[in-house]
């Protein structure tokens, strides 16, 4: 069998082939730790998969719509949002507004980001680009580079607590955004909208659909999710950490072509990003257990994108 | 039509490339110029920073700032050259880490300086051309490619450096750095100065250069044209790796050690550098003396804004803000141009 024809089978069973992914990563990590096999993993693994999956989304949605669309600053939105809770909470209030003020934090930075692209027409690479050094500078610079504390615990309610062994941040989160993303690309218009401009523009735009709107939307979607992850994580850890979201960039768009979403527009869905998010988690619990450096796990991981992306490529020829 | 201004102007104008018929002023003209602003802005640095810090003259000082520039010029004429092909690579930090590793172990295990000097850009050639061959051949956006060479790259310098520094290295290379010309100027800088000449040559009189211009203008043309974009591709991103890979070599030779998180800021220094210095992010036009102010420009406000006791942290977002703020300029006045053509 050839690279090509391979190449093609991958994308054609798409799912089928990351149901065996996550068996062979699940086989791999039983074998190299004996603490895999257990109940906990699964809380543990959904609890990874919960970040992950919320700004996988938002890299899906906006590659989705094409023209170049990649958001590179979904962790460093996701640092200042978590640091703009930090702050807020430093001044006493209720921990659920400053939590919802982390959520208007991001979606203010995607809008930003949706503003200088679509409007401004600066390419998006280089937008996303420059914001995350602007951002996740700002969230470093503002802290001096350290963590904020203060949290009250009834915070960590929706970071720490378990619902018959399943995170309650998978429950109110996660799976929320999964089913409302998914029913919104494939039941309502504008989810059609956005596949007719990752399609192709000019036609869409000869339609009478408004390009830049469907584009902002996306950018600020993804910029919401980082919110929430923020929200997520200051109340996993309790602080607010200024680089909670170094790296989570390369994590969140190998999830999206994992996941089947083509960088070029049109093509994919919710339902492959989630699954390519419980791959990515398991195989990211897995190298936790086995003790890997978190220097390695992320080379790995960016080996794992640069192969699925060729891969995306060959097989749709 | 220009008989009115005086023999020197009319020089002035000419070498500027100006143009005298033209309605707008010859002072609108030179605004418009990005040599030219990055020129004034450079000397507006260096006035307000020997006022406010009292040992920013200081010898010592001012040839920290050409080494430090040495560094990221080099680099930032890599990034030109695949910014102008209308590509990008996020990578150069860590492929400026492993070549380091690769002339700091030939350093280490006693090679002659020759290949100490060659090792760096070996590896860094190499690196660019496997980024090159995933771009033309493949057809992958660089970006992606780039953004897991960076993550691939920390890995390998993990590795081969196990968590610790190569320290303590033994001055095969320091000749670089202590030798003077006519005992007054100094090598870097000579061979700064002929890196850039060449960088220009390329661009600006080699069929090569462009080509590369060709490529990044986008669009069929550069093929139709009769050049083999495949080989641009490969061969613009192995110059990039090589000149990255020449930066660790200067590296190693001013610092004579390899810390482990080398190179990981210099990615965004080098972009500012070349937008600012004039270079399109479209691709298809591209500035290189521009490149060298800005690097100059760059540089300057590092070392200025810690002597002046700015938190080093702030750099990264002054320079992030700096890099939207010249792209939406830009970008909104190419907007206005194109509008004012239609109506």
């Amino acid at each position: 069998m050839s690279a090509q024809t391979f190449a093609h089978y991958f994308n054609k069973y798409r799912h089928a082939y990351l149901l065996i992914i996550i068996g062979i990563i699940i086989v791999i990590s039983s074998q190299i730790s004996s603490y895999f096999i257990e109940w906990n993993t699964v809380g543990n693994v959904l609890r990874f998969a919960t970040v992950i999956g919320l700004l996988g989304f938002g890299v899906t949605l906006v590659f989705l719509a094409g023209g170049g669309g990649i958001d590179l600053s979904v962790g460093s939105m996701m640092s200042l949002s978590a640091v703009t809770i930090g702050f807020i909470m430093q001044g006493e209030v209720n921990p659920w507004i400053a939590a919802a003020s982390g959520i208007v934090a991001g979606v203010t930075m995607g809008a930003i980001n949706g503003f200088l692209i679509t409007y401004i027409r600066i390419p998006p690479l280089i937008t996303t680009l420059s914001t995350l050094y602007a951002y996740g500078g700002l969230a470093v610079a503002l802290t001096n580079g350290r963590p904020l504390t203060g949290f009250p615990a009834e915070f960590g309610v929706i970071g720490l607590t378990d619902v018959y062994g399943i995170p309650l941040q998978f429950i109110i989160f996660l799976i929320p955004a999964f089913i409302i993303l998914q029913w919104m690309l494939s039941h309502t218009r504008f989810g059609r909208h956005i596949y007719a401009v990752g399609d192709d523009e000019t036609t869409a735009r000869l339609l009478g659909i408004s390009v830049e709107r469907v584009r902002w939307i996306l950018y600020t979607i993804s910029g919401m999710l980082a919110g929430c992850s923020a929200v997520i994580m200051n109340s996993w850890l309790l602080t607010a950490r200024p680089d909670v979201g170094e790296f989570r960039e390369l994590i969140a768009i190998t999830v999206a072509v994992l996941g089947g979403t083509s960088i070029f527009g049109g093509i994919g869905t919710i339902y492959g990003t989630i699954l390519a998010t419980i791959a990515v988690a398991t195989l990211q619990f897995g190298m936790q257990l086995a003790n890997v450096n978190s220097i390695w796990q992320h080379g790995i991981i960016g080996i794992l994108l640069i192969v699925t992306v060729s891969l995306n490529v060959i097989g749709r020829r | 039509m220009i008989g009115g201004r005086s023999a020197t102007l009319q020089q002035l104008t000419r070498w500027l490339k100006l143009n005298p018929i033209k309605t707008q002023s010859l002072m609108a003209q030179l605004a418009e110029k990005r040599s030219v602003i990055i020129a004034l802005l450079l000397t507006i640095q260096y006035i307000v920073f020997s006022v406010s810090a009292s040992h920013f003259l200081d010898q010592g000082n001012l040839t920290s700032i050409l080494y430090s520039s040495i560094n990221l010029a080099v680099i930032a004429l890599g990034m030109a050259f695949v910014l102008t092909m209308g590509s990008i690579d996020v990578s150069v930090g860590s492929v400026q880490g492993v070549a380091a590793i690769a002339v700091g172990r030939a350093v280490q295990f006693g090679w002659s300086p020759i290949t100490a000097v060659l090792a760096g850009p070996a590896v860094g050639a190499l690196f660019g051309a496997t980024i090159g061959s995933f771009v033309s051949r493949i057809k992958l956006p660089a970006i992606i490619v780039t953004l897991a060479m960076l993550y691939i790259g920390r890995a390998i310098i993990f590795f081969a450096v196990g968590g610790e520094w190569i320290s303590g290295l033994p001055d095969t290379l320091s000749f670089l750095k202590e030798t003077y010309l006519f005992n007054v100027i100094p090598l870097p800088l000579i061979l700064l100065v002929a890196i850039y000449l060449g960088g220009w040559y390329i661009m600006r009189m080699h069929p090569f250069g462009r080509h590369i211009h060709a490529v990044g203008s986008g669009g069929s043309t550069a093929r139709l044209a009769g050049i083999s974009v495949h080989r641009v591709q490969i061969l613009t991103h192995t110059l990039t790796g090589l000149l990255v890979g020449l930066a660790a070599t200067w590296y190693v030779a001013l610092y004579q050690n390899v810390e482990i998180n080398i190179g990981i800021t210099i990615f965004l220094d080098a972009i500012v550098a070349t937008v600012l210095g004039g270079t399109s992010v479209l691709g298809g036009k591209s500035n290189i003396i521009g490149t060298l102010l800005s690097v100059f420009f760059i540089a300057t406000l590092r070392n200025g804004l810690v002597l002046i006791s700015v938190p080093s942290l702030w750099v990264d977002v002054i320079l992030g803000v700096l890099l939207i703020s010249v792209l939406v300029t830009e970008f909104y006045q190419y907007k206005l141009r194109v509008r004012s053509q239609y109506t």
